[in-house]
Formats: structure tokens, C-alpha cells, sequence
């Protein structure tokens, strides 16, 4: 996933989402230190204030901790990075799902769809 | 406390308010957006905050001074033309800075030339626009300023070079400072905002966080701007 | 911070004015050797003598008009074009940025004096270096036979320049500062009002003068004599001309001009501090 920031949608969210699938994804390892938020900012285009809430948020949500000031840090909990991981994925699956049945595919359909597709590959 | 108190600003031209009875206040720390069509007041309101004009009636105080020299002291002032004089090489208006603003950093300004490819020895008189542009907002950058006044920082530039220009902005960014710009364009500057202001005919239309208004109307400020713009009539 | 900003201006005003004011000693001594070539008479070369004379002449004009276009051109420059957005955004007092314009003006305006009587020296110091100081003893006599109210006039004869001077810049300022309120056609309205400052200030001074010479005559003014040879002039100078420079006139013509000066400057002033109109 690319930092493609909407300006239609609130951009700390955005930036969440980002960050947030760089550390599940392995691009941020576990226990790893992140950029600073300027840094961030300015290699993403935005406004580091909002870069700076989105980092809270993320705090919030047990994913990063701050170490006074030698930055941010990703969390050790592998557990966590796991759920997040695997909530992503079920909610782009279900994303999946919600547009196959909307073309009238039926749940078994869909499994199969996804067979196929991999077949695609 | 806020670096910038506007209140009951008006600021005549013969017998038209260009600002008409404007107040608002920017705290330390933000990138505010000051959009509005040609003629809104925006330049005239940069220059009153910079010094250049004086109102005709209201406060702005900055940092709790009035404007004076304290104030452009602390105030760094980008215009849209570059502000050089010819007979300047690149040294001798780096020395000039030096010189009157104590809070000008030599070091900055060297680094950030070099990676501009732009040479101590270089005169101004045969500078592309481009790059005259690119020196001013060099020199205006090199300043630990309270409040950064940028007026149309990015009008008429190539893309590679305002993301140069962003990109300095949010790296510029401290808690203890201030950047206001004006713009028209809007969709490349909005995600470098904390907060944006419309101005029409001398009048704020609208003063609010970036982030909310994205949240409450699903919309870039772009498309507000707009909005807003075709509504009062106006051609943007 | 005037210090600085008097260095900036004569930093900006030496690019231009000190090649033409080193060309024109060059000028001037290539001027003087092209006179002093012993060229047979009525031969092809002969044009080159008075040549010198006339090139001489038309370079001491060049560094005359080269230095007033750049004192107008510095001032117009630094407040009413972008240039102006630099200077008056910096954290001085405007009055500063006023005197020191005002003072790297005045500074070349001396410069092309002393530059000219360099120049005209050149031109007509002999070559044989006894005639030389004969005729230093000569000018010895003449200051010598002055009186004390004839070197007393030389004295207010300088003040009289330097105030004029003062006077001069100061009015090409408020011209200029005056222009700048307008948003079109500045070089003519500037041209305008500075020739409309020359007129008033002209008119009432000799007014002024007029009137005070009535209330306090100055004495009698013969009328020179047929043959005049330098010691008369000289004589004259002590006896007719001296009191009339020293009088009272004179003083009131100063105080008179100071006056139009201070009213001048706080006109600049105001503009720029408060009506500032960079187009």
C-alpha cells in the first residue's frame, strides 16, 4: 500500500491505516524503531501535526510506544500485531464478499471464485 | 498563548474596506492556509501582518507586540516576486541576511543551497525565475522566525519544485513557529495545513481545522473552496 | 543598523559609480596628453588637441548625470519597486533607511566635486614644475590678501552649497516618495513634483531674501570697473561681494531651507512608514 493520501477523507486516518499496515506487514519490525514525525511528515507531504495525531492514535491502540525522546518505537506484542493482521484481512474479505454477492454470487460461489483466481496468479 | 491576535481589522483603500472588520487568531505551531479569490485581501492582510501597510483601524498584535520592529524581527516575509536587487551575488545577500536578522542561520542556508545546486558565487541578475524563487524561500527558511508569512509560495512553479517547496515547509515545522500561506492552489497545499481561512472581499467566510472539515463534509477543502466560491458568485 | 545599511547602499552605488568616476581620471589624463601632443599645425592630427578639451568636458557631464541617475534610481528602487518589500520588512526604523540613502547620496555628490577639481587640476596644471609653484604662490597672495570678512565669505559660501545640496537630494526624495503614491506613471509625476519643489522653494527663498535684504541692507554694491585683473576681483570679493554672502540674508536663507528639509523629511517619512505603495 502506497501513501496515496485522500483529501476527501480525514488524512490522520489515512495515515493510521498506513502505518499501521507497514507494522503488520513486517515493513516496521516488531520492537523496531519508526521516523520521527517530521520526518514522516515531510517524506509523505503532510502536515505534521496530523502525522503527529495519527502516531497518538496508534499509541492509543497499543501498536507503537513512545520512549521519551528517542522516538517512537513498534510494540514487542506480537499478539497484538497478529489480531490487527488478521482483522485487516478479514475485513478485506469481507469487502470481497460484499461485492461478489452484490454481482449474485453466493457464498460458495465466492470460495470458488477465490480458487480460481488463484489460479489467475 | 496565540503568535498571531487579529481583532476588528478594517483596512481602507480610498473608500473601499479591502479587510473588512476581520479577526481571528493562529496559535504556535500551525500551517494555516489563507485561500480566497484575486481581490479577497489576502496579499493585503500578509502585508499588514508583515509591515508593509498599516491598517486603518484594529489590533494585530504578534507574539503581543504591535507591529514594529520587534515584530519583523520575528516575522519572516516571502513575497510572490523574488525581492532581490541585481547588483547582489548569492554571498552578498546571504551577508545581508546575516546582518540585520539575528536569527539567520548561515549553516541552513549553505545546506540547503547546496542541494539546490545553487553556488555562492552565483549572480542574481542571471538566475532563472525558478531559482530566484527558490533562493528567496531559502533565506526566508534560514530564519527561526515566530511566524513565516508565505504568499503564493507555489504559483507558477514546476511540480518537482513545489513539492521542494512543501516538503521545506513541513520540514521547516517547530512548535514555536507559525507559516501562513496564501495560495490558489489549493489541492496541492491542503495536506500541509493544520487549518485553513476563506477570505472574500475583505471578510472571513469560513476558519476551521482542515482534519474537521474533512470529517464533518466528507470533502477535500478543494471542493469546499469551490463550493463556497460558486455560491458567493464569485470566478475563481 | 544605519551603519549596516549605509554600507548596503554604498555597496549597491559603488557597482555602478566607481568605474565611471575611475574612467573618468583615465579620461581625463589621456585627455590631457592628447592636448599636450606637440602636433605639427594644420596637419591631419591636429583635431586631436582640441579633442581633449571636448572628451574631457563630456566625461566630467557623464559622471555628473551618472551620479544623479543613480541616487534617484536607488531611492526610487528601494521604495516603490520589489526591492522596497526587502528593505521594509527589515527590523530598522525607517527613518535609518531615509538617512542612509540620504548620506551615501551626499557622499557621491562630494565625491564629484573633489572628482571634478581633481580633474579640471589635471586638465591645467603646467607641466614645468616651476611655473607650478608660481602659480601655488600666486593663489598664496590671493588667500593671503583676503580679509577676514572675505574668508569669512568663503566659509558660508560652502555652507550655502552643502545646505543646497542637502536641499537637492532631499527634494528628488520627496518628489519621488510623493510619485510613489500614485500607482501609474511615477517617473512623470516625480519629475513633476521635484520640478514644482524647485519652483516653490526657489520662489519663496528669494522672497525671503528679497524681504530681509530690505530690513537688513548689506551695504553697497559697486559696480566693477572696466579693466579687471585678479587682484581686483580679489578686492571686490573682500569688499562688495563679502558682505553681501555674510549678511544676515544668507543666515535666513539657511534657516529658511533647513526648514523646507525637516518638512521635507518628515513628508518621506510619512509615506513611507505609513502609505508604502510597492508596485
Amino acid at each position: 500500500m502506497d501513501w496515496e493520501i485522500k483529501s476527501d477523507r480525514p488524512v490522520y486516518l489515512q495515515l493510521m491505516e498506513k502505518i499501521q499496515f507497514d507494522v503488520v506487514s513486517g515493513i516496521y519490525k516488531p520492537g523496531g524503531n519508526i521516523p520521527s514525525v517530521r520526518e514522516l511528515a515531510a517524506q509523505v507531504g503532510v502536515n505534521p501535526n496530523t502525522m503527529q495525531k495519527a502516531l497518538v492514535e496508534l499509541e492509543k491502540k497499543g501498536l507503537l510506544y513512545a520512549k521519551g525522546t528517542s522516538g517512537r518505537f513498534v510494540t514487542d506484542n506480537i499478539k497484538l500485531i497478529q489480531e490487527i493482521r488478521e482483522d485487516i484481512a478479514r475485513s478485506n474479505a469481507r469487502l470481497y464478499l460484499e461485492n461478489v454477492n452484490n454481482l449474485g454470487y453466493s457464498f460458495n460461489e465466492a470460495v470458488e471464485l477465490l480458487k480460481k483466481a488463484m489460479e489467475d496468479e | 498563548m496565540p503568535i498571531l491576535e487579529i481583532k476588528n481589522l478594517i483596512k481602507k483603500y480610498h473608500t473601499k474596506n479591502v479587510i473588512d472588520n476581520i479577526s481571528l487568531n493562529v496559535d504556535s505551531g500551525k500551517i494555516v492556509g489563507l485561500l480566497g479569490p484575486n481581490g479577497s485581501g489576502k496579499t493585503t492582510l500578509i502585508k499588514l501582518l508583515a509591515g508593509l501597510l498599516t491598517a486603518t483601524s484594529g489590533d494585530i498584535l504578534i507574539d503581543n507586540k504591535e507591529i514594529g520592529i520587534e515584530t519583523k524581527a520575528i516575522v519572516s516575509f516571502l513575497p510572490d516576486r523574488p525581492y532581490f536587487a541585481n547588483w547582489m551575488k548569492v554571498h552578498d545577500i546571504l551577508a545581508f541576511f546575516a546582518d540585520f536578522y539575528r536569527d539567520f542561520s548561515m549553516k541552513k542556508a549553505m545546506e540547503m543551497l547546496k542541494l539546490l545546486n545553487i553556488g555562492v558565487n552565483d549572480r542574481i541578475k542571471t538566475m532563472s525565475k525558478g531559482t530566484k524563487e527558490k533562493l528567496n524561500l531559502v533565506l526566508v527558511m534560514s530564519r527561526a522566525a515566530r511566524l513565516y508569512l508565505l504568499d503564493e509560495p507555489i504559483a507558477g512553479v514546476d511540480p518537482a519544485a513545489r513539492d521542494y517547496i512543501l516538503r521545506t515547509i513541513i520540514s521547516n515545522y517547530s512548535e514555536d513557529s507559525s507559516v501562513i500561506i496564501t495560495t490558489h492552489h489549493i489541492a496541492d497545499v491542503e495536506k500541509i495545513l493544520d487549518d485553513v481561512i476563506f477570505l472574500n472581499e475583505g471578510k472571513i467566510e469560513l476558519n476551521s481545522a482542515v482534519e474537521d472539515l474533512r470529517e464533518e463534509r466528507g470533502k477535500s477543502v478543494d471542493e469546499i473552496f469551490r463550493e463556497t466560491y460558486i455560491c458567493l458568485g464569485g470566478i475563481i | 543598523m544605519l551603519g549596516r545599511l549605509f554600507k548596503y547602499e554604498l555597496k549597491a552605488t559603488s557597482k555602478v559609480l566607481v568605474p565611471i568616476y575611475i574612467a573618468f581620471i583615465a579620461i581625463t589624463i589621456i585627455s590631457r596628453v592628447s592636448i599636450d601632443l606637440q602636433v605639427d599645425e594644420g596637419s591631419l592630427w591636429s583635431f586631436i588637441n582640441g579633442m581633449g578639451l571636448f572628451v574631457f568636458i563630456i566625461s566630467a557631464i557623464t559622471m555628473f548625470v551618472a551620479t544623479a541617475i543613480v541616487i534617484i534610481w536607488r531611492f526610487y528602487r528601494n521604495t516603490s519597486s520589489d526591492e522596497g518589500y526587502l528593505l521594509f520588512t527589515l527590523p530598522v526604523k525607517v527613518d535609518y533607511i531615509i538617512i542612509s540613502e540620504f548620506l551615501c547620496a551626499f557622499i557621491w555628490g562630494f565625491l564629484m566635486s573633489v572628482f571634478t577639481v581633481l580633474g579640471i587640476f589635471l586638465m591645467i596644471f603646467n607641466r614645468n614644475i616651476d611655473d607650478n609653484i608660481i602659480n601655488f604662490s600666486y593663489f598664496g597672495n590671493i588667500l593671503s590678501s583676503l580679509t577676514a570678512d572675505g574668508i569669512k565669505a568663503i566659509f558660508y559660501l560652502f555652507l550655502d552649497i552643502l545646505i543646497s545640496t542637502f536641499q537637492e537630494i532631499m527634494s528628488i526624495y520627496c518628489a519621488i516618495s510623493l510619485a510613489s503614491l500614485f500607482n501609474k506613471h511615477r517617473l512623470i509625476f516625480s519629475a513633476t513634483f521635484y520640478i514644482g519643489l524647485l519652483i516653490v522653494v526657489n520662489a519663496f527663498s528669494i522672497l525671503i531674501m528679497n524681504i530681509v535684504e530690505k530690513i537688513f541692507p548689506s551695504g553697497v554694491y559697486n559696480a566693477y570697473s572696466e579693466d579687471i585683473s585678479f587682484s581686483d576681483i580679489v578686492t571686490s570679493w573682500n569688499t562688495d561681494v563679502a558682505p553681501i554672502i555674510n549678511s544676515v540674508v544668507s543666515i535666513v536663507d539657511w534657516v529658511f531651507l533647513l526648514v523646507v528639509i525637516s518638512i521635507e523629511y518628515i513628508i518621506i517619512r510619512k509615506i513611507l512608514s505609513k502609505n508604502l505603495n510597492i508596485c
